[in-house]
């Protein structure tokens, strides 16, 4: 039983996580930005700065 | 042959705690540095809890997604079996459990709300606060899940000599 609920609440956290890479990659900031952001090495400020030049 | 069904309650719920705990990782994740994720998982948990409040709501006390209010008589039982010193009661499935899914359940809604404020009018302030403390509260969530399965599991044998220290004694 816990092993079963255990997996479909990984199934429910990957589909997330690939639902918000493919949203990243073809609407956002393409692959190598939603990746990054996805382990939190996101560059949003560091872009706005540039922007700002 | 495997024959296809369709998932039973409990299952669904399982699977929609999965994609709460993924979208709400995600938010939590990207907060500083990837707006645009950002956006896009706190929507998604948004969604999510909205789902949740309104089956919740339309199931009225019955059922998988009932809302994770412990009754009465679940404390009664246990607080007069831990009264009488009976620790066996901690393992397994506690009304703390529910509890604190119920508390964790709405912080998030706090959280989600805060949050549409914070992008349609910009009260980035107002979120901060709650999205922080809701962090702590999935702490507490998980250990207090984890903690009684995991007495069950491995209380007996963490409880039970060592056949070496038997050997030796």
């Amino acid at each position: 039983m816990f092993k079963k609920a255990f997996h479909l609440v990984l199934a429910g956290i990957l589909a997330v996580g690939a639902a918000t890479l493919a949203y990243g990659t073809f609407f956002d900031q393409g692959l190598a930005a939603t990746a990054a952001g996805l382990v939190g090495a996101g560059d949003d400020e560091h872009e706005e700065g540039h922007d700002d030049d | 042959m495997t024959r296809l069904r369709l998932p039973k309650p409990f299952e669904l719920l399982l699977f929609w705690h999965g994609l709460l705990a993924g979208s709400y990782t995600i938010a939590y994740i990207t907060a500083e540095g990837a707006h645009g994720l950002h956006q896009f998982a706190g929507y998604t948990a948004v969604a999510l809890l909205a789902v949740r409040l309104l089956v919740g709501w339309r199931a009225a006390g019955r059922g998988a997604w009932a809302f994770p209010v412990p009754r009465a008589a679940q404390w009664r039982t246990f607080a007069g079996k831990l009264a009488s010193g009976n620790l066996h009661v901690l393992r397994g499935r506690t009304p703390f459990a529910p509890l604190s899914g119920l508390v964790l359940l709405s912080l998030l809604v706090v959280v989600a709300v805060t949050g549409l404020l914070a992008d349609w009018f910009g009260a980035e302030d107002l979120h901060e606060g709650p999205a922080e403390a809701s962090l702590a509260m999935v702490a507490v969530h998980v250990a207090i899940v984890g903690l009684g399965p995991a007495l069950k599991r491995w209380g007996p044998a963490l409880a039970r000599p060592s056949a070496r220290s038997a050997r030796e004694a």
